[in-house]
């Protein structure tokens, strides 16, 4: 399965931030190339080696935008996610603007990092079809069905693309405000605990009783989905 | 038709009753029904330009007045015979005589005008009293104050960088405008500094919290010790909801300044919330509540969506949190020429008389709260801020038949929000 492993430049000049983040993504098996500074960034960011950038927005020198901006004039594609202390809406359509793909607001939580950077490299692209084979389920997109051994179960909307990234993300870590934006287009964690109910009600409708559960809760962290159990 | 009035007032005053005889007979047309009469101040007529009796009942219907010189008033009158409106101007003159203005297709007129109607009172006066030719007072001064208040209605609807003009007008309202447009250069500045302090300083939180949050992930990783992942998931809890009310926080400043920038995009206010009654009905269910979504329309609005689902959850948070097992959320929205206006009524304990004045405080939470009630007593104050960044309104109050209703109202198309470069 393993081939190559996914290369990343990994532009942040907070130290510790750098340090914590540069673990991570060397025990998910990344190989990291990591810059401190705009000018320094500029210079990796122009290699199209790269399969994955992570730009912090406020880098001294060049800020990360108009870094961005310049790879694309370049015409460098590499996937870039966007690391930022902005939060505003505003920024975040000008970072995709610019040529950004996807934006990270600090703080994160390390888990987030990793699904959007696959997400990203596409390698989930043939996820959901593996991970129905390996559930022994049948989908029926169409009409929002799954078909559970022998029981049909009928699935609402959100339900359903709760249950197509959760299956795309198969044995990952999912957290509350990766769901909500990604299911909701919900940018902030509401008062009430509708994501864990949400959950709840799609586990009630996948799950086979007298069986563990496909979707884990990992509390402080978020949910796992597990094809087979 | 104001304009008319006042032009007619400002000849009598200059010529008396022969100048105005000539001045009437241009203005009398039977086929539009203008008519134009002059009466003492017990209202008995000294001239008219139409036959006296075939209007006298019509102009009865008009209480006795009290008029100033330069005071105007104006009156719509039903005309049965002749199966229509007559819009009714009158100005008090210098003498102390009244002037009558009529004319039936005047109601447009009247609406249109309505803006302008305090200026032109004025400039009749002073044209009264004979210090300035009507001719120089219009093109001197009436017509770039007018300029003016075109310039400062699009500043009060929001953009931020409309300027005052008043190219021919006398030097002291070409000083009145640029003087004006200086102190607005200086709010913009102030503005854009208030935006900088903002962003530095959720820059410097944000940048810290993400460092100590890294540490309490890598510390629940690898301590194995369960008081201690229970310590680092309790702190990284704590840093999620600290990050969210920074956030809150410096959004209600720049909503309650009028500084916060939306990002509008045409939206279907109907989606929008049928989405988020979707997401919090499951939820209402486990505590025995039900909601409910009504709307009169699907008009597509210009809204900031995140904003305004962020007012919706908030509502429905509220909502949530104060109802009691077993009751109702009703959701009420529509779009007429009004704007958008969404209702969240609950079967809850409603308001408290101090809840009225204070809920819309931050910090503030509703008397009915409990320890166990969810909530930073934040909620309102941010919608009330998004609100006012759309220029809309907010309100609470309590339904005679019990429980709390909460109404966001929003114009349909806020001239707002700073062009997305």
């Amino acid at each position: 399965m393993h081939t190559e492993p996914m290369r990343i430049l990994f532009a942040e000049d907070d130290p510790e931030l750098a340090r914590q983040t540069r673990g991570w993504l060397g025990e998910a098996g990344y190989e990291t190339v990591w810059c401190a500074t705009g000018e320094e960034a500029l210079k990796h960011s122009l290699n199209p080696a790269f399969d994955v950038v992570i730009m912090d927005v406020g880098l001294p020198g060049i800020d990360g935008f108009e870094i961005v901006e310049r790879m694309r004039g370049n015409a460098i594609r590499t996937p870039v996610l966007f690391l930022t202390a902005r939060e505003s809406v505003t920024d975040r359509v000008h970072g995709l603007q610019v040529g950004g793909d996807d934006y990270l607001t600090k703080p994160f939580a390390h888990p987030e990092l990793l699904a959007r950077i696959e997400a990203l490299h596409r390698r989930a692209t043939n996820s959901l079809a593996n991970a129905t084979t390996k559930a022994g389920w049948r989908l029926d997109p169409t009409r929002r069905r799954v078909q559970v051994r022998d029981i049909t179960v009928d699935l609402q909307p959100r339900e359903w693309m709760l249950l197509e990234l959760f299956m795309a993300n198969d044995g990952k870590v999912l957290n509350k405000k990766f769901l909500l934006e990604k299911v909701w287009d919900l940018h902030f964690d509401p008062g009430t605990n509708v994501v864990d109910v949400m959950v709840c009600r799609l586990r009630h409708k996948i799950d086979e009783p007298d069986r563990p559960s496909h979707i884990q809760t990992l509390r402080g962290k978020g949910y796992v989905f597990q094809a087979t159990i | 038709m104001q304009e008319e009035l006042v032009e007619l007032g400002a000849l009598y005053n200059y010529g008396g009753l022969p100048v105005l005889r000539v001045a009437a007979a241009a203005q009398s047309d039977e086929a539009h029904h203008r008519i134009v009469r002059v009466t003492n101040a017990d209202g008995e007529p000294l001239i008219e330009s139409q036959v006296p009796e075939k209007n006298d009942d019509v102009w009865r219907k008009l209480v006795p007045f009290y008029l100033v010189a330069g005071e105007a008033d104006w009156h719509i009158l039903a005309v049965p015979q002749q199966g229509g409106k007559l819009v009714v101007g009158r100005i008090g003159l210098a003498d102390g005589n009244r002037l009558w203005y009529a004319r039936a297709d005047g109601e447009e007129l009247v609406a249109a005008g309505a803006a302008t109607h305090g200026l032109l009172i004025m400039g009749a006066l002073s044209s009264m009293f004979g210090l300035v030719p009507l001719l120089w007072f219009v093109q001197k001064v009436l017509q770039p104050l007018r300029t003016l208040i075109r310039g400062a209605h699009r500043l009060a609807a929001g953009s931020g960088t409309a300027r005052l003009s008043a190219p021919d007008a006398i030097p002291e309202l070409t000083e009145f405008a640029q003087e004006f447009n200086t102190s607005l250069d200086r709010i913009a500045t102030l503005t854009g500094e208030l935006h900088s302090v903002n962003e530095h300083l959720a820059h410097e939180l944000r940048t810290p919290l993400a460092r100590i949050r890294g540490n309490l992930e890598n510390l629940l990783d690898h301590c194995g010790s369960p008081e201690a992942e229970d310590a680092a998931v309790r702190g990284m809890e704590e840093i999620d909801r600290a990050t969210q009310l920074v956030h809150s926080i410096l959004s209600i400043r720049l909503g309650d300044t009028g500084t916060m920038r939306l990002h509008l995009e045409l939206t279907s206010p109907f989606e929008l919330i049928c989405d988020l009654v979707q997401l919090y009905a499951p939820a209402a269910e486990d505590r025995g509540l039900t909601i409910e979504y009504d709307t009169e329309s699907d008009a597509l609005v210009l809204l900031d969506r995140q904003r305004v689902r962020q007012v919706v959850t908030n509502l429905l948070d509220n909502a949530l949190a104060y109802t009691p097992t077993g009751g109702h959320i009703t959701l009420l929205q529509k779009v007429d020429g009004d704007g958008f206006l969404l209702r969240v009524q609950d079967t809850g304990p409603g308001l408290t008389a101090k809840d009225e004045q204070n809920i819309w405080r931050r910090f503030a939470r509703g008397s009915a709260a409990s320890a166990k009630t969810p909530g930073t007593g934040i909620g309102l104050a941010l919608v009330r801020a998004v609100a006012n960044a759309h220029f809309g309104e907010v309100g609470a109050r309590n339904r005679p038949e019990g429980g709390a209703e909460f109404w966001v109202k929003l114009p349909l198309t806020p001239d707002v929000g700073e062009p997305l470069e």
